[in-house]
């Protein structure tokens, strides 16, 4: 009798595929996915699906998983929904009663504890900001009421005593915050946490000039007849069309401009500089530029809802986070202020995710009281 | 995966658990055969809904998925009916299905592209764009004028993709054994 070819589970196939798809198979399994795929046409075609560029690129791209988390928080709703529907009419007034109920313990829980941690969770920072218009009048900016909607009511008025070329608005985020805004269609800032922009009030294409303290990403469309600029009190940043990050706390050593793309030109008391893109200018206390070529990834990742570093120092990382999960980092020792550590996750995990990693190497051990990050020696 | 792993989906942990692990192959199936990704979710969320409010007890994993992509099948075919203007595409779906009986590929395809999927899930934008153009044969050169970025990030990216997929992998092998 002849030795029939052997029947490979479901599982199997998948296994052998996905070792095709890494080149890592056996000559034997090698020649099993063979007899696999000559049995039927139809094993061919998948194999050849699978193995397929457009296959792989697209499996690597599909955003599916944060997908999967959205689509649930939608059916989560319509449970909730269907299982008070069903049966008398009542259960529609407990419904309303017990979601009204928790609505109320979530806006007291918020009104409470929001950037404050209770069981030692740090939360990852939010979308918000506040306003400073120029009689001092100061606006919560959140989802309802975004600066540009602002602007645009206010420049569809009559009277506008708060508009004008010499009067100007300060956009300030808190720690724990960020903002986007668009200034005009072909400017977008996207400013981090404990950052503020002053901008005139009249923002236009003859007055395209705003003041930076902290650290902005700036996209900017290119316009070579109205440039636009960024102060920073150390250095002036003139720009044609391009995209940049700008890192100037006041408790850095250096302001650092670093250019993803396009060109720009800095301007300090003491000297001028280009940039192109891939590099990063340090501008000296004394106005003294230097540039050198670096990963523009790791020093705007921020602005793509990451946080990246790689083989950067403990005190600077947490600094950093400090301002995006609002809390002070304390050391133990001096030493672990300078260990190096490199990651790269999404910014809206909560500190705890951030601290694990950190703690993988088993170098430290990081505890949360707070809003204090204590680091101690393993 | 022996019998007696009935999978109960009355608790609403469990629940969660299941949908979201399975939403990525479930959609990738069911886009095989309607474009509109906002109707494809929507036929999942509805499935899943039934089942829910269903008593169904499946006897283990595979029992479940052979139910969900055999009612998605059914679901998907079924909205090309009512669609008068996809008349012609539920015509060619359904000589397609009638050609080819094997439901068991579709699903290696819709779990390996799944498994992908996942594996890449954690690498961030940028790095996983560098990696595709590097998988489709582009130099580095090439990839940094693309994308606007120096060789340098490109280099970095490839690096970080390549250490990040040997880690994953070995995971998933790991757990690819397993079924054995």
């Amino acid at each position: 009798m002849m030795r029939s070819k052997k029947q490979l589970s479901k599982d199997e196939v998948k296994r052998l595929l996905y070792k095709r798809l890494l080149g890592i198979l056996s000559p034997e399994e090698a020649q099993e996915l063979a007899d696999w795929e000559a049995q039927d046409s139809g094993n061919e075609q998948l194999a050849r699906t699978v193995t397929s560029l457009s296959f792989i690129e697209k499996a690597v791209t599909d955003p599916s998983h944060r997908q999967a988390e959205e689509s649930w928080k939608v059916l989560r709703h319509r449970i909730g929904y269907h299982k008070f529907r069903i049966g008398h009419r009542s259960y529609v007034y407990i419904a309303a009663a017990v979601v009204l109920l928790g609505f109320l313990l979530v806006a007291g829980y918020r009104y409470y504890y929001i950037g404050e941690s209770k069981s030692g969770i740090l939360r990852a920072g939010t979308e918000k900001a506040f306003v400073y218009l120029s009689d001092g009048e100061r606006m919560e900016m959140n989802d309802h009421l975004r600066y540009e909607v602002y602007m645009q009511q206010e420049k569809g008025k009559k009277q506008r005593p708060d508009i004008s070329p010499n009067l100007f608005h300060t956009v300030v985020t808190p720690r724990g915050g960020e903002y986007t805004l668009k200034l005009d269609d072909g400017l977008r800032i996207h400013l981090n946490a404990e950052s503020s922009l002053t901008v005139p009030s009249d923002f236009s294409s003859s007055n395209r000039q705003v003041n930076l303290a902290g650290e902005a990403y700036f996209d900017v469309e290119s316009d070579p007849e109205h440039p636009f600029l960024v102060q920073t009190g150390r250095a002036d940043i003139k720009v044609l069309g391009t995209r940049f990050c700008v890192k100037n706390y006041r408790e850095d050593n250096l302001l650092l401009v670093t250019l993803e793309e396009g060109e720009v030109e800095i301007n300090s008391a003491y000297e001028k500089m280009h940039l192109m893109p891939g590099e990063q200018a340090m501008v000296h206390h004394d106005g003294h530029i230097s540039k050198r070529p670096v990963d523009t990834y790791l020093y705007c990742a921020w602005n793509q809802q990451r946080i990246a570093y790689d083989n950067e120092p403990l005190f600077n990382i947490l600094n950093d986070l400090g301002r995006w999960y609002n809390f002070e980092a304390a050391y133990s020792s001096d030493r672990l202020r300078n260990l190096r550590f490199s990651m790269d996750i999404e910014k809206t995990a909560d500190f705890n995710e951030v601290a694990g990693l950190l703690e993988r190497l088993d170098k430290i051990r990081i505890i949360v009281k707070r809003n204090k990050v204590i680091v101690r020696e393993l | 995966m022996k019998g007696g792993n009935y999978i109960n989906l009355k608790d609403i942990d469990d629940f969660q658990r299941y949908y979201v692990r399975m939403f990525p192959e479930l959609k990738y199936f069911t886009a095989k055969y309607i474009e509109d990704e906002a109707v494809v979710s929507d036929i999942i969320q509805d499935l899943w809904l039934k089942l829910w409010e269903s008593e169904i007890v499946f006897s283990g994993e595979s029992a479940l998925k052979a139910y969900l992509y055999r009612t998605l099948h059914n679901e998907a075919l079924n909205y090309l009916r009512t669609q008068t203007r996809e008349q012609e595409r539920y015509q060619a779906m359904e000589d397609w299905y009638e050609g080819e009986p094997d439901m068991l590929n579709r699903m290696i395809e819709s779990e390996l592209y799944a498994m992908l999927n996942e594996t890449f899930s954690h690498l961030s934008p940028a790095c996983k764009k560098v990696y595709v153009e590097s998988l489709k044969g582009k130099s580095q050169k090439e990839i940094a004028e693309s994308l606007h970025i120096s060789v340098n990030t490109v280099k970095k990216h490839i690096n970080n993709a390549n250490h990040y997929m040997r880690e994953q992998l070995k995971k998933l092998l790991v757990l690819l054994a397993a079924f054995h």
